[in-house]
């Protein structure tokens, strides 16, 4: 009886119509999403190359193997925490920039203001590969960065950027804030013109600093716009592969090499694909983590409104 | 007149490396709808030299148009049927054309298929080893991953059609240069592949500084001999150091140590000392004194006598540094000669000379041992529509006539039968000085490691050899890291199967570096 009303309110309510609409995309995302998925876990738990001559379905069962030799393969482990490294000075940075030109672009008036702030964003809207290239040939051997710093300091002052592991490093997260941080300029420039106005107004009133109006105004009520640009780019920042792939291949060696260069080469170059399966679901886990624990904030802000 | 512009590993972009990985997944998602179980990699085919009824014709071009005809008159193949060739944008110019000339002569439509980047060759290759979509009938890929696509299930065995048709390539007057005949295209002793290419190493340096009386004169003062083209490493070494000028802005040497070739002229040294990859067992002998001693002449080399860019650029340095003027010598392939001789690529031009590469004496007998580095080879699809009529078609763009109008237009695949190199068409490409140079280089190319995970031996190798040469690590460790990660992939692979690769695989060194694994007893057959 029950649940023939539950059936008939479902019915009367024309519930049907609004699942029968969705039904296509949810289709689709078991095609494209969940079914492929699934293959890549099962990847993950067999041994198997294209070149072993047997196809994937009948691969031997290898358990969790793939997962333990990860956590033990050093390359995996440098290149997280390299990867991470890199994020970390890449996105701070970012993210510093970012911020302090919004403030001087919301709180300043100039001449051409408009046309300024249009020009931060191009270097974001160019692709990856064309950016690397660019900071690649800027840094090479015989290229302006060195020129410029034998013109300045003598021959002695030249640099060779890609031979040294950390140079090389930092001439990639250079690149990356070089094209990133109008992205944080664009968010947090947007949330700040989007703050209403009377909190400060009255902070003013009462004699506040613009320090502690900054500290104890702006910045709070910025927050949730701060951490989802924070969220975007990181994850954007970890799945760094063009950069690496262009500007130093990952060299010298492997000290340049990111997680997605070394997933990449472990698939596609050694075509160990059960192997790099395993490592992408390891990565995967520790992202959403990541995410996770940055999105909590924001949460418990929601949560306390 | 061909311009290697593409050779070695390009960079990929995250469009076309996120469109691979797309393909990929789809590829699996496609294969579980329709399974079908993966075909045995070496199929059943009568052993080289078996008598098999041959087809008329007084050529390879004949024989093979008599081949389409045959297909067609059993109904196999009929006019218009479509075929398609999977191959690098860098051969366009050798391919097209030929492809117009077969279709016209056959009726039917074979059309080519470019990719750009050879790194995504060899995955949308894998990617249809996976997928068996049929989308490619022929691929055009680097000879080292023959094994890879036969291990796959992806390939044909020709043998038989070999047989059948003759191609010419390891015997009569029209033959490939030898061993080139051998390892582009055998695979555990089968024809799985046919070459198309001969990517032998070249090397080059200032033929104006050496014919420079006071260069001679300075030379001779200080050696104590006359200024001649090195024929040992160790000249060679002497040679480079002499030329080495900082101060003018030229350095004595390009030669590579970046992530890609750096084993390149490591493997010269190593393997013209009487070094080898693997011994019977497939353990590694890179260890071996011969290797760490190249090694060691090789890191001096790179960083007292070249750019940091030998290091830390890619295979494309060698084609800016020495046009411009930049080293006394450099070596890359073929085509870099080209370069340098051209106006408008190049500051030297005039000024160039080609040599044989340097090697060792053995009991006063000099062995050199040239990489053939990349090459590529044609194989066809076990998911083609007619394998066969495939093979027709390589045997005809690879023969001795239509393959010499082929090769001598401008394109990345390069002179590889030994009669050409007396055509007044190749001279005109090449220069007629460069082509004796190369002639000789080539009956001395030995080739890169080509067993089953080719590509993951040598990145492993390339990797802790430019960690040497950047000073990162000690030539003994750099190398005894790289043969741990090997005997690592043996393992993985099967040991079994790679020893009976590595067997096969070593017959295809020219003779006299055989002769001298002999003598050193390094092997037991």
């Amino acid at each position: 009886m029950h649940l023939s009303t539950r059936w008939g309110r479902w019915w009367e309510e024309d519930r049907w119509m609004g699942q029968l609409l969705i039904l296509p995309m949810q289709l689709l995302i078991w095609f494209v999403l969940i079914i492929p998925m699934l293959i890549v876990i099962y990847l993950s738990l067999v041994s198997w190359q294209p070149i072993m001559g047997v196809d994937w379905w009948q691969a031997p069962f290898a358990g969790l193997r793939n997962y333990a030799q990860a956590l033990q393969d050093q390359r995996f482990l440098s290149a997280l925490g390299r990867t991470i490294g890199l994020v970390l000075a890449a996105v701070g940075l970012e993210f510093l920039l970012g911020l302090a030109l919004a403030l001087f672009f919301h709180y300043q008036e100039f001449p051409a203001k408009r046309i300024f702030s249009s020009i931060i964003l191009y270097p974001m809207m160019l692709p990856w590969v064309v950016v690397g290239l660019c900071f690649y040939l800027l840094f090479l051997d015989k290229g302006p960065v060195n020129y410029v710093l034998i013109q300045l300091f003598g021959p002695g002052a030249s640099v060779q950027w890609y031979q040294n592991p950390l140079l090389a490093l930092m001439t990639i997260v250079l690149a990356d804030i070089w094209q990133w941080t109008p992205f944080m300029f664009l968010v947090i420039y947007s949330g700040l013109g989007a703050l209403p106005p009377e909190p400060v107004e009255a902070a003013m009133t009462l004699g506040a600093s613009r320090w502690q109006i900054f500290r104890h105004i702006v910045l709070p009520m910025l927050k949730p716009v701060i951490l989802i640009a924070l969220i975007i780019r990181s994850l954007e920042a970890f799945k760094i592969f063009d950069l690496v792939y262009i500007m130093t291949g990952g060299g010298p060696g492997t000290s340049t090499e990111s997680l997605s260069l070394y997933l990449y080469r472990t698939g596609f170059v050694y075509g160990q694909l059960s192997y790099a399966a395993a490592m992408a679901l390891l990565v995967l886990i520790l992202v959403a983590l990541v995410a996770r624990l940055m999105v909590r904030p924001l949460e418990m802000e929601l949560e306390s409104r | 007149m061909t311009a290697k512009n593409n050779k070695g590993y390009s960079n990929l972009t995250r469009r076309e490396f996120l469109k691979a990985a797309g393909l990929a997944a789809a590829g699996s998602l496609l294969s579980t709808c329709a399974p079908a179980p993966t075909p045995a990699p070496v199929a059943p085919t009568p052993a080289p030299g078996t008598p098999v009824p041959r087809v008329e014709g007084a050529t390879p071009e004949e024989r093979a148009l008599n081949g389409i005809k045959a297909l067609k008159a059993a109904g196999k193949i009929k006019d218009g049927d479509t075929f398609v060739i999977l191959h690098h944008s860098g051969q366009r110019n050798n391919i097209v054309p030929a492809l117009e000339e077969w279709n016209r002569l056959t009726g039917l439509n074979f059309v080519s298929a470019e990719e750009g980047l050879e790194a995504n060759i060899y995955t949308k290759v894998m990617n249809e080893a996976v997928t068996r979509t049929g989308s490619y009938d022929i691929f055009l890929t680097f000879v080292n991953w023959i094994a890879d696509m036969a291990e796959a299930g992806l390939i044909v065995d020709q043998t038989e059609w070999w047989e059948k048709y003759d191609p010419e390539v390891d015997h009569g007057p029209n033959a490939y240069v030898s061993p080139i005949d051998r390892f582009t295209s055998l695979y555990k002793g089968r024809r799985y592949a046919m070459g198309a290419d001969n990517d032998t190493f070249s090397m080059f340096y200032r033929k104006d500084l050496m014919e420079n009386p006071d260069e001679q004169k300075r030379f001779e003062d200080k050696f104590g001999r006359k200024l001649e083209v090195p024929k040992t490493w160790e000249e060679f070494d002497q040679w480079v150091a002499f030329f080495d000028r900082p101060d003018q802005g030229i350095r004595g040497v390009h030669m590579y140590a970046e992530r890609y070739f750096a084993y390149t002229g490591w493997a010269a040294r190593f393997i013209s000392r009487g070094g080898a990859y693997f011994d019977d067992n497939m353990d590694p002998l890179i260890t071996s004194e011969e290797g760490v001693t190249a090694l060691e002449e090789m890191v001096r080399l790179i960083q007292n006598h070249a750019w940091p860019d030998a290091v830390t650029g890619d295979w494309s340095v060698a084609y800016t540094r020495f046009p411009e003027g930049s080293v006394f010598c450099a070596w890359a392939w073929p085509s870099l000669g080209k370069w340098a001789q051209d106006p408008k690529t190049s500051k030297i031009v005039g000024k160039v000379g080609a040599m044989e590469i340097p090697g060792t004496m053995h009991d006063g007998e000099l062995i050199r041992a040239v990489p053939h580095v990349v090459g590529w080879s044609f194989s066809i699809s076990r998911y083609s529509k007619s394998p066969e009529a495939c093979y027709c078609f390589i045997q005809w763009f690879c023969g001795p006539k239509t393959g010499l109008d082929a090769i001598a237009r401008v394109g990345t695949l390069d002179i590889f039968r030994q009669p050409w190199f007396n055509e007044p068409k190749m001279k005109e490409a090449y220069g007629a000085e460069f082509l004796p140079v190369l002639l000789a280089n080539s009956k001395n190319a030995f080739p890169d490691i080509s067993l089953r995970g080719a590509n993951e031996y040598l990145d492993k190798l390339n990797l802790h050899l430019q960690q040497a040469f950047a000073g990162q690590k000690k030539p003994e460790q750099a190398l005894k890291d790289a043969a741990d990660e090997w005997q690592k992939i043996t393992d993985r692979l099967g040991r079994l199967s790679q020893i009976e690769a590595w067997r096969q695989e070593r017959k295809n060194y020219p003779e006299p570096i055989q002769r001298l694994w002999r003598k050193k007893g390094l092997f037991k057959d």
